[in-house]
């Protein structure tokens, strides 16, 4: 998954300070609202305190006055996402690592969203000291849980030390796996992941070329704002932010649908399966965009899967116009009708196995 | 890629209302963040019979189980 290299560089931040004798003094990572959660989540977990900035009002893009306000020495560093996933590419991000640098953080980044920057932005560029990539979406396998999920960690040359153990070592004659690194943060992870995965992404690059990953970079864009025009001509669905061009992907919403009909995203996305669409990505949590959703066409999809895409959303728009019911009862032609979420919100019946659920209401009678 | 065939984009980026993916990198990525060169990849290998081949070449290198004697059990 992704937190597995994004728990890696949580951690790198935090020996890297720990060694150098100020962890006790640096507690803070600094992340934004659009970034992924994970990139708080595992620097809660890893003992941080968590600093998160919201983006300016109108533009969307993130605030680089609030970064000013944010950074001091108890910076332990940063842990961005760029675009972020309204889709929106930070062109101060510069700035920011400068920024962070020079009140003595790390800068990692999160490059779940590189579609649209392969072969055209880097992290080096922006000043990032270390940097992931989403093997599933962005190198070829499924994502969105369709499909095992793999991140690709790498850091710079100074930080190579910290790496999770076993890196791969080669000895001029044979390949092995080097546990025997004094700093290294340890073992994140069982067995060595999804090694099938990281097969995959690399049988994929080596057939795609320099040229080949450059062009999914423009594809994924252009396929992206493509979607865009056509649905911004739907009525009920709105880009949220004034800044016109994104990069892979736009988080919409449908609250001016809700407004008008009652009828909001959690409705639309039950919808599209009757329509044979996989339902689609709505947002992280929590929802500063009301009524969200992010499609991300990629690179993969044809212009007449983007287009059949549209219709269906056009369509239910129109249902929502004039049958709402028919919505709030989707999906219609599937096995499973509403899965009843609010379980999953109550802690006290939370639990990963029916065994452990047991186990949990005996203790609590 | 489906729609890297060339009419398919032009009528895409037509759509968008520009010329080329060029204009439309100018808007979101300011130039000093733009990589200047290719990336420094080996040729890619465009036939999957190359690709299959070279791939398990490199497998070919790792020593299992059936290759070596092995006491760890399998059951």
């Amino acid at each position: 998954m992704q937190q597995e290299p994004e728990f890696s560089l949580s951690l790198i931040i935090r020996k890297f300070h720990e060694l150098n004798g100020e962890l006790g003094q640096r507690d803070e990572i600094i992340t934004t609202i659009f970034s992924h959660p994970s990139s708080a989540a595992t620097a809660a977990t890893a003992g941080f305190k968590v600093i998160t900035l919201y983006p300016d009002e109108e533009t969307g893009f993130p605030n680089t006055e609030s970064l000013k306000a944010a950074v001091s020495k108890h910076t332990a560093g940063l842990m961005t996402t760029n675009p972020e996933d309204t889709g929106i590419f930070n062109p101060e991000i510069d700035e920011w690592t400068k920024m962070v640098h020079e009140a003595g953080g790390l800068c990692a980044y999160d490059q779940a969203n590189a579609n649209g920057l392969l072969g055209v932005s880097r992290a080096k560029e922006s000043g990032f000291d270390m940097c992931f990539f989403n093997l599933h979406k962005t190198f070829s396998s499924p994502h969105g849980s369709y499909g095992p999920a793999c991140g690709a960690a790498g850091v710079k040359q100074e930080l190579a030390e910290f790496l999770p153990v076993p890196v791969v070592s080669f000895d001029g004659n044979m390949y092995h796996l080097d546990y025997d690194r004094p700093h290294s943060i340890g073992k994140v992870r069982d067995f060595y992941g999804n090694a099938q995965i990281v097969l995959r992404a690399y049988a994929w690059a080596m057939s795609m070329g320099a040229d080949g990953l450059r062009e999914v970079a423009e594809i994924s864009m252009i396929n992206n704002n493509y979607l865009e025009k056509k649905l911004l001509s739907i009525p009920g669905v709105t880009k949220p932010y004034k800044t016109d061009k994104r990069l892979d992907q736009i988080r919409y919403s449908l609250e001016k649908l809700r407004e008008d009909t009652g009828v909001g995203a959690q409705d639309v996305i039950r919808r599209v399966v009757d329509y044979g669409v996989q339902s689609y990505w709505l947002s992280h949590h929590p929802w500063v965009v009301p009524e969200p959703f992010t499609p991300e066409p990629c690179e993969s999809y044809s212009k007449a899967d983007i287009d059949y895409w549209v219709a269906v959303l056009a369509e239910i728009s129109k249902e929502a116009y004039s049958n709402p019911e028919l919505l709030k009862t989707a999906p219609h032609n599937s096995s499973i009708a509403r899965i009843p979420d609010a379980n999953l919100e109550d802690p006290a019946k939370l639990a990963m196995t029916w065994r452990a659920y047991l186990r949990k209401r005996a203790l609590m009678k | 890629m489906p729609n890297s065939v060339s009419e398919v984009k032009q009528e895409m980026l037509k759509e968008i209302g520009v010329e080329n993916s060029e204009e439309l990198y100018a808007q979101i990525i300011p130039d000093r963040l733009r990589l200047k060169h290719r990336m420094n990849l080996p040729k890619p290998l465009a036939a999957e019979a190359d690709l299959r081949r070279h791939v398990e070449q490199i497998l070919s290198k790792n020593i299992d189980c059936n290759k070596n004697l092995s006491f760890l059990s399998l059951s």
